[in-house]
């Protein structure tokens, strides 16, 4: 009797693994084979994703819990991931690279990239693609004013109205030789002030004029959400994923306002790669994989990161909290490869004009 | 002979790790500073001289250091002098607290300004409520370098605190006994026989403080943005994201540790040679 009931115990046992692996559904086909693959190998070192930013911890939990892999992070920044991969080339650590978009087309032409193409690449707009897919945009982010009500009586509409007299050492923004948001900024102003990509000038004129009116208080190197949120920054020009996770996840809810300029702004996309040589190269496409998957876009969406898979349908909680698509309408989209060959001059150009140096 | 070559291999660990952790790395910056793009070039050097950027950054590093150097000692003179005379258990309580500052890391002691003097810092809100300021306008002092020179004295006088209680015990205090009792006056006193005596000491804690914040990264990163224009800050625009130039960046670590070593080596120069001695 008791023997029968040890053989039942363990037909029910099998029968509800079989089960699971059955009802595990593939996230796309060939999921689980490369799964097994991926963890044969010593886990996955992913490049300049901080935790904090763009919901990445959030992305990392799934991963883990999904396949039981463990991931490495470091938090470099764009230009540094580049400049790493380059000096590894011989001995890579990383597994993918995350970055801005025009540095991943830098670390392209420094040929430390291998050519890879995810899940849901086609749907991938063309010009947030290498073609062979040594890098591709996961997300996008949209540059706005977030404006902390306590320090700021009245809220600033758009660029101009930042030049007036009453946001004196107002303005917080941050250094485009340091940091991808910066460069963002300067395409921003540039084209919110009738410039494009020939004609940035328009833009570091802008800046010029802010950083004389005194309204500058101080220009940022990479992050300043912390301080924003402690209420040292009256007016923050960032990222919108930057000021909904202050309103909503930081939960400063009206105690700051958003503003998408009225001249207009600009949307940056975020671009990953799988690194040349990589020690884990079926971790590093899993976890690509992963990423541009429904439930990795979802996991951006839920942090207020623009998944990049045109028409994704965002939560409805979420959408809901986002401000109206009218706004949005003034966001242009950019050719950031082209972007990233005038990046240098502009960085400097933009040292000499608005911090005179030279 | 024997007892000569035990004591060098006892050196021996101590010359493994400073061969290893400072002489090779900075052996490296020094010849990665020498290449652009693979070919030998000085230009990392020469445009230290020629870009404004350059030598206003060196500029205004040295007046930041000589800033501090000067405001930390005449702040930290009288105060290791009141920590002296207190004497006894007292004493021991006063120099531990003064120690607690040295433990912190310059990040913190950055944000610990913010919370006291930012926008929204404690200070901040009180002078506002009780003298109506601007906050805004009140704050943004703190992030030039002349709010910096305040941050830094926040480490730099316990600095120099430590290193005058040594000298003031150490002082021979007869000589001053004997000074009053031939009728000299308390300002004849200082001048002809306290200064001479603690003058090594003070100038070794002065140049200390100027080294110290020559160097100073984390307070500064925290605090100030990346427009104040000082060298451990241009350095850190050379080495992130997008405009990274990293033999640029070792050309100015090196005239950075330039400039501290030879503050110090002119010190040991000038006040510790024989004559001086003690």
């Amino acid at each position: 009797m008791r023997k029968n009931a040890w053989k039942a115990a363990l037909a029910l046992i099998a029968v509800l693994l079989l089960a699971g692996v059955c009802l595990a559904e593939e996230l796309y086909p060939g999921e689980n084979a490369l799964a097994e693959a991926a963890k044969k190998e010593k886990g996955l070192n992913s490049y300049d994703t901080g935790p904090t930013w763009a919901n990445w911890q959030t992305l990392f939990d799934g991963f883990e819990k999904r396949y039981g892999i463990q991931i490495s992070w470091n938090d470099l920044g764009s230009g540094a991931t580049v400049v790493r991969l380059d000096k590894e080339r011989n001995n890579p650590q990383g597994d993918t690279a995350y970055y801005f978009m025009p540095s991943g087309d830098a670390a392209r032409e420094k040929g430390v990239t291998e050519p890879f193409k995810p899940v849901n690449f086609d749907l991938i707009p063309d010009e947030l693609k290498d073609p062979e897919g040594n890098w591709f945009c996961i997300h996008k982010a949209t540059v706005v004013f977030v404006i902390n009500k306590n320090l700021v009586k009245e809220t600033p509409k758009g660029w101009q109205d930042l030049l007036a007299p009453k946001y004196s050492k107002s303005v917080v923004y941050l250094d485009p030789r340091t940091a991808g948001i910066g460069y963002a900024i300067v395409i921003a102003t540039t084209y919110a002030h009738g410039g494009d990509l020939d004609h940035l000038d328009k833009g570091i004129d802008y800046l010029a004029a802010l950083q004389k009116s005194g309204n500058v208080r101080m220009i940022e190197k990479t992050t300043e959400f912390d301080k924003f949120v402690k209420g040292e920054i009256p007016v923050w020009i960032t990222y919108d994923m930057n000021a909904y996770r202050a309103r909503y996840i930081a939960g400063l809810g009206d105690a700051i306002d958003i503003v998408i300029p009225e001249e207009g702004t600009i949307t940056a996309p975020y671009a990953i790669s799988l690194v040349k040589g990589g020690p884990n190269p079926n971790a590093g496409k899993l976890w690509l994989n992963y990423i541009l998957s429904s439930e990795g876009q979802g996991l951006f969406a839920k942090g207020f990161v623009r998944p990049i898979l045109p028409g994704f349908e965002m939560p409805a909680d979420v959408a809901d909290k986002f401000l109206p698509a009218s706004d949005y309408a003034r966001a242009k989209d950019v050719d950031w490869v082209k972007a990233q060959k005038v990046q240098k001059e502009a960085a400097a150009l933009w040292g000499s004009k608005v911090l005179g140096e030279n | 002979m024997e007892r000569r070559s035990g004591t060098w291999l006892l050196l021996l660990p101590l010359a493994a790790v400073l061969g290893l952790f400072l002489l090779w790395p900075l052996a490296l910056v020094l010849w990665e500073s020498l290449f652009i793009e693979g070919r030998f070039s000085l230009d990392n050097y020469l445009s230290l001289f020629v870009r404004k950027l350059y030598r206003e950054s060196l500029t205004t590093s040295l007046i930041l250091s000589a800033s501090t150097a000067v405001l930390g000692t005449a702040v930290g003179l009288p105060l290791s002098y009141f920590v002296h005379k207190t004497g006894g258990q007292a004493k021991n309580i006063l120099l531990a607290l003064t120690a607690v500052p040295l433990t912190l890391s310059g990040l913190v002691v950055g944000f610990a300004f913010i919370v006291l003097l930012g926008t929204s810092g404690f200070i901040t809100i009180i002078l506002r409520e009780l003298f109506g300021i601007n906050p805004l306008e009140f704050s943004a002092f703190l992030f030039t370098w002349r709010g910096l020179v305040i941050a830094y004295l926040y480490f730099l006088i316990p600095r120099m605190i430590l290193t005058m209680t040594a000298a003031w015990s150490n002082a021979n205090w007869s000589l001053v006994e004997a000074a009053v009792s031939l009728g000299a006056g308390p300002v004849t006193v200082l001048r002809k026989v306290l200064f001479p005596m603690l003058a090594p000491a003070i100038l070794a804690g002065s140049s200390l403080l100027f080294a110290v914040s020559m160097g100073a990264f984390g307070t500064a990163f925290a605090l100030t943005g990346t427009a104040v224009k000082i060298l451990p800050l241009v350095i850190y625009t050379h080495v992130s994201e997008l405009s990274a130039d990293i033999a640029k960046a070792d050309a100015l670590a090196i005239v950075l540790t330039l400039v501290t070593t030879c503050v110090i080596l002119a010190y040991e120069k000038f006040f510790t040679s024989p004559s001086s001695a003690r």
